[in-house]
């Protein structure tokens, strides 16, 4: 039936196809789930040759970026989704499409999934282009090929979608294309936190080794090199053992290697194409299983398969490492749709979806999508008298209606911090499915939050933290801010558009975020070939105008300017006005929001204020912990970044909007 | 009088002599009515919390209705108890013998109670608005010590800790989830003994009575008014400061807020339990069922999932139900 009209319509028109199937099909799904996956039928590959990119509308490569987005937070969104493959013929993407299937339908979004019938990456240029044509709200796709990718992406970017990368793609700077983040693996922190995972279990490693089984591919030793650094870390030695894909040799490699370093005890592998081998050599040994299960000998690996999800269930393997391809499909519509709707944008370039750990707690658990889940929010403040946390609330309260789940948000009715202490111990009673906080002060919560975690209940901390490592507490992940990648872009963003010396004006020297943030932004600076400094002003915005202008006086090369916040925004517009230049004289980015930087944006003095997007702290939260309880998605990373938020020309205008509910 | 009004009468007179009655009823329909309606209120943690977090605040409303017994309060003890903290806090970071740190921060408290009494007891000031002054001072002093900011223990923990407040485990970890019983609970408890012993057994205790039925009669039969409405004061601080220790033991750490409101919920706590504010009439055991019906209050609602600004409009609301029947009750015929 669905074929059938497709090949009728095909035939009317070439072009006509891919936009009519869309609209028949997603008519023919409507019975709530708003995912269409559309593949174009054999021979219609041909019809989007690269040449037939210039169908996009002209002139609209032209247009300035503006807005893309009207200022309803309710308003329906249309989302296109290019992949590479699909369901229908790699069950790879099954997962990926349940994800972009199960945000579709939270969200309440409509997502149309496009994809070639066979792996071909021209023809998945060509849907890019087709998809664009559909005018859609956002654009989510895979980045296989960023060279052959580029043009089409660029088009749907210059026109003023935005663009989120999924499962294949570098990050913007890698693939050189200016989308706003890549959703995928964290090969890195994968090794890096595996071997803290490896160190963390077994007290007695003497020695780790990387089995690499594609020495040379970029992913596979990023993944050894977190591993030998986290050892290193440890001031336990470690080293990349080079395998091959032949099982049989590889098997005897490892072998050889073992007999040549008897105090080598850890072993991380790459796959199972790593693990096969290296079940076989330990099943050659006599001793070899016993060690393992002994935990003598610690055994971890990325990916899963069955062998060694058996052998993580018996405790041979410690963990297998999942990308958490859902993650990536729910994770790309959800960013996407929080751009269109709320002008929330993705925190950083690259947005981790793995590593997850599978580990012995739970290997094969089932996902189940309608499960009901109950979380309990404890804070330090609360909306009814501190108005920043109406917005940290207003995302836990839309997260909770997407979601369908159950939120409960405590927090003492004054600045108490004992209070808040007690407040997360009686949580703990009520036996929730997950408790998410604010670590405000890490020593006083440290007991209350270790009862729940020994309870068995997941933990995340939002707002307030330093992640789990920092705070001493084995807590999930913490989200917020990250002060670094603030500076470090912003120092990006303001030589993109000319800067070439920079000052970064702290006025809180000492405080370890705002020091940060100058790191950050220095560094940014330094990277480029060029130089920038910190200059430290005070609260006072008299004398730190006048400590401006004498810097300025003293170094006439400074052309790029760095505030940290109303404290250093305010002297320097102050500086502006006295020496009475206005927008073009000086770059400026700033981090924070208030009225007169508002201002500044709108009137071109300022390019950017960051944001740590305090809606995402509250949304991000219930999300995790409902993707955690519900379908097993382990957040990534110790922190996950929900800034730096950029603010600038286009997008104050939705922010201004929406502040005080939603920014 | 008829005989048909006899009765009742009777029967008030008879409750009059019982003032911790209606706490104890109170009590006893809420916590009930949370075990029936709230999912996992009879559970060993939740039972642990109420103890636990009742026991570091009733060893101050111990101090409190004592004071209150005697016809004087004091709103300075949230300010007290934030002080002893710091006190404490700043004796242990700075290397000094943790004896040394608690003495300090005990002989401070009760330093500061003793200031209230002897400005209650010469000036004639009356204490609402001498403890008022001293509430506002007192949380400077805090602030002081820590330059504005927190003080947090950081070093391992030692053993005086474990005396003060150390995690009961081997009760605790009869349960699953573990429960959160700890020594405080015990210091509550032996707190509330000697103070209840003191007040029904000993002659000051009847002199604390006296001084609360009114100064010049007291005066007349020879109780040192002065010496009793100092020594409470100083009884008062040095409670706070002790329930300080306490929880500075265990939370090792300790922010310029701490403390502020405890005074209302001290004074609540013991009101409910049918102390009375003029003074001389009222029980210990009265008070220490006021803050565990106030624990357990809170406790139930975070566990019905009930808005928690809505505790203090259900505290405020039992506060003056109580007052209304404890008055009823008490009232001469």
């Amino acid at each position: 039936m669905k074929k059938e009209k497709e090949d009728s319509m095909r035939r009317l028109h070439r072009f006509v196809v891919l936009l009519a199937v869309l609209a028949l099909v997603g008519a023919a799904c409507g019975d709530g789930d708003d995912t269409t996956t559309t593949s174009p039928a054999p021979g219609d590959t041909t019809t989007a040759a690269p040449g037939d990119t210039t169908t996009a509308a002209p002139g609209d490569t032209s247009s300035t970026v503006s807005p893309p987005i009207a200022v309803d937070p309710d308003r329906p969104v249309k989302i296109a989704a290019v992949q590479h493959a699909l369901c229908a013929w790699d069950a790879f993407w099954c997962t990926v499409e349940q994800g972009i299937s199960d945000a579709s339908a939270l969200l309440d979004v409509d997502v149309t999934v496009f994809g070639p019938d066979q792996f071909d990456l021209d023809a998945t240029a060509s849907l890019i282009d087709q998809a664009v044509a559909g005018a859609p709200d956002a654009l989510i796709l895979t980045v296989t090929d960023p060279v052959l990718f580029k043009d089409p992406i660029m088009r749907a970017i210059d026109q003023g979608i935005p663009v989120i990368a999924y499962n294949a793609g570098a990050g913007p700077a890698a693939d050189g294309i200016p989308y706003f983040t890549y959703l995928g693996q964290d090969e890195y922190a994968g090794g890096f936190l595996g071997g803290q995972r490896m160190l963390a279990t077994s007290a007695n490693i003497t020695g780790g080794v990387c089995i690499n089984h594609q020495v040379g591919s970029a992913n596979l030793d990023a993944r050894c090199q977190g591993f030998t650094d986290a050892l290193s870390a440890a001031g336990v030695s470690a080293e990349v053992l080079a395998i091959s894909d032949d099982p049989t040799a590889s098997q005897t490699t490892i072998s050889d290697y073992r007999v040549a370093n008897q105090d080598v005890n850890a072993f991380l592998t790459l796959g199972p194409n790593g693990a096969n081998p290296f079940y076989g050599w330990v099943d050659e040994l006599d001793i070899g299983r016993l060690s393992l299960q002994a935990g003598e000998w610690v055994h971890g690996t990325f990916d899963t398969s069955p062998e060694i999800n058996a052998n993580i269930e018996n405790g041979l393997t410690l963990f297998g490492i999942d990308q958490q391809p859902y993650l990536q499909g729910y994770g790309a519509v959800m960013m996407a749709t929080n751009i269109v709707r709320y002008g929330i944008t993705p925190a950083l370039p690259v947005t981790a979806t793995g590593p997850g750990f599978v580990t012995r707690d739970n290997v094969g658990a089932t996902a189940d999508s309608t499960r009901s889940v109950k979380i309990i929010a404890v804070q330090h403040a609360l909306c009814a008298w501190d108005a920043f946390w109406c917005v940290v609330e207003k995302g836990i309260e839309v997260a909770k209606g997407q979601l369908g789940v159950e939120v409960d948000v405590l927090g003492p009715d004054t600045f108490d911090l004992d209070a808040t202490a007690s407040l997360i111990d009686q949580a703990v009673t009520a036996a929730p499915d997950a408790i998410m906080l604010t670590v405000t002060d890490n020593v006083l919560f440290k007991d209350p939050i270790q009862r729940a975690i020994d309870a068995g209940i997941p933990v995340l901390a939002y707002n307030a933290g330093a992640g789990p490592d920092k705070d001493g507490i084995p807590y999930l992940t913490y989200l917020g801010q990250d002060e670094y990648a603030g500076g470090f872009q912003g120092g990006q963003r303001l030589i993109a558009v000319g800067g070439t010396t920079g000052v970064c004006i702290n006025h809180q020297v000492g405080s370890s975020n705002l020091d940060d943030r100058c790191q950050g932004f220095t560094d940014a600076f330094t990277e480029a070939g060029l130089s920038a400094e910190v200059l430290a002003i005070s609260d006072d915005p008299t004398a730190s105008q006048t400590t401006i202008g004498d810097f300025v006086t003293a170094n006439p090369d400074i052309d790029a300017f760095l505030t940290l916040g109303p404290n250093g925004a305010n002297p320097f517009y102050g500086y502006l006005d006295e020496t009475g230049m206005g927008a073009g004289d000086v770059i400026h980015g700033t981090f924070d929001l208030s009225p007169e930087i508002v201002e500044n944006i709108k009137a071109g003095v300022t390019q950017f204020g960051i944001d740590q997007q305090p809606f995402l702290q509250g949304y991000g939260g219930v999300t995790a912990l409902a993707l955690l309880v519900r379908q097993n998605i382990v957040p990534a990373l110790p922190v996950t970044p929900t800034g730096p938020g950029f603010v600038d020309a286009s997008n104050v205008a939705i922010v201004e909007a929406l502040a005080g509910q939603y920014r | 009088m008829t005989a048909r009004t006899a009765a009742p009468v009777d029967l008030r007179h008879r409750l009059s002599r019982v003032p911790e009655v209606v706490a104890l009823i109170v009590f006893a329909a809420i916590f009930t009515y949370f075990a029936i309606a709230a999912e996992n209120f009879a559970t060993p943690l939740s039972i642990s919390n109420i103890a636990t977090f009742a026991a570091f605040q009733g060893i101050v409303v111990v101090g409190v209705a004592i004071l209150m017994l005697s016809g004087e309060f004091d709103l300075s003890v949230g300010s007290t108890f934030a002080v002893a903290s710091f006190v404490f806090g700043w004796f242990l970071v700075n290397g000094y013998n943790p004896l040394f740190a608690l003495l300090m921060a005990l002989v401070v408290s009760a330093g500061l109670g003793l200031i209230n009494g002897l400005i209650v007891a010469f000036t004639g000031i009356p204490s609402f608005i001498t403890t008022l002054g001293t509430l506002l001072a007192y949380r400077g002093i805090a602030r002081a010590i820590g330059g504005g900011n927190r003080i947090t223990y950081r070093d391992e923990p030692i053993a005086l800790f474990d005396w003060l407040n150390a995690d009961i485990a081997w009760l605790n970890e009869r349960f699953s989830p573990v429960a959160n019983f700890r020594v405080s609970i015990l210091w509550f408890i032996a707190v509330a003994l000697v103070a209840n012993y003191v007040i029904k057994r000993t002659r000051y205790g009847n002199w604390v009575f006296s001084v609360g039925g009114g100064q010049a009669a007291a005066r007349s039969q020879g109780v040192p008014v002065r010496r009793v409405i100092i020594v409470n004061f100083v009884i008062t601080g040095l409670l706070a400061g002790f329930a300080s220790t306490i929880q500075f033991a265990w939370r090792l750490s300790v922010d310029p807020l701490r403390g502020d409101g405890l005074e209302l919920v001290a004074v609540a706590a013991a009101v409910i339990g049918g102390v009375k504010l003029t003074g001389g009439y009222g029980t210990i055991l009265g008070a220490v069922l006021g803050i565990l019906l106030l624990r357990t209050l809170e406790q139930g609602l975070v566990l019905m999932g009930v808005d928690i600004t809505i505790f203090r409009a259900i505290a405020g609301l039992i506060l003056i139900v109580a007052v209304v029947i404890n008055t009823y009750l008490s009232k001469e015929t």
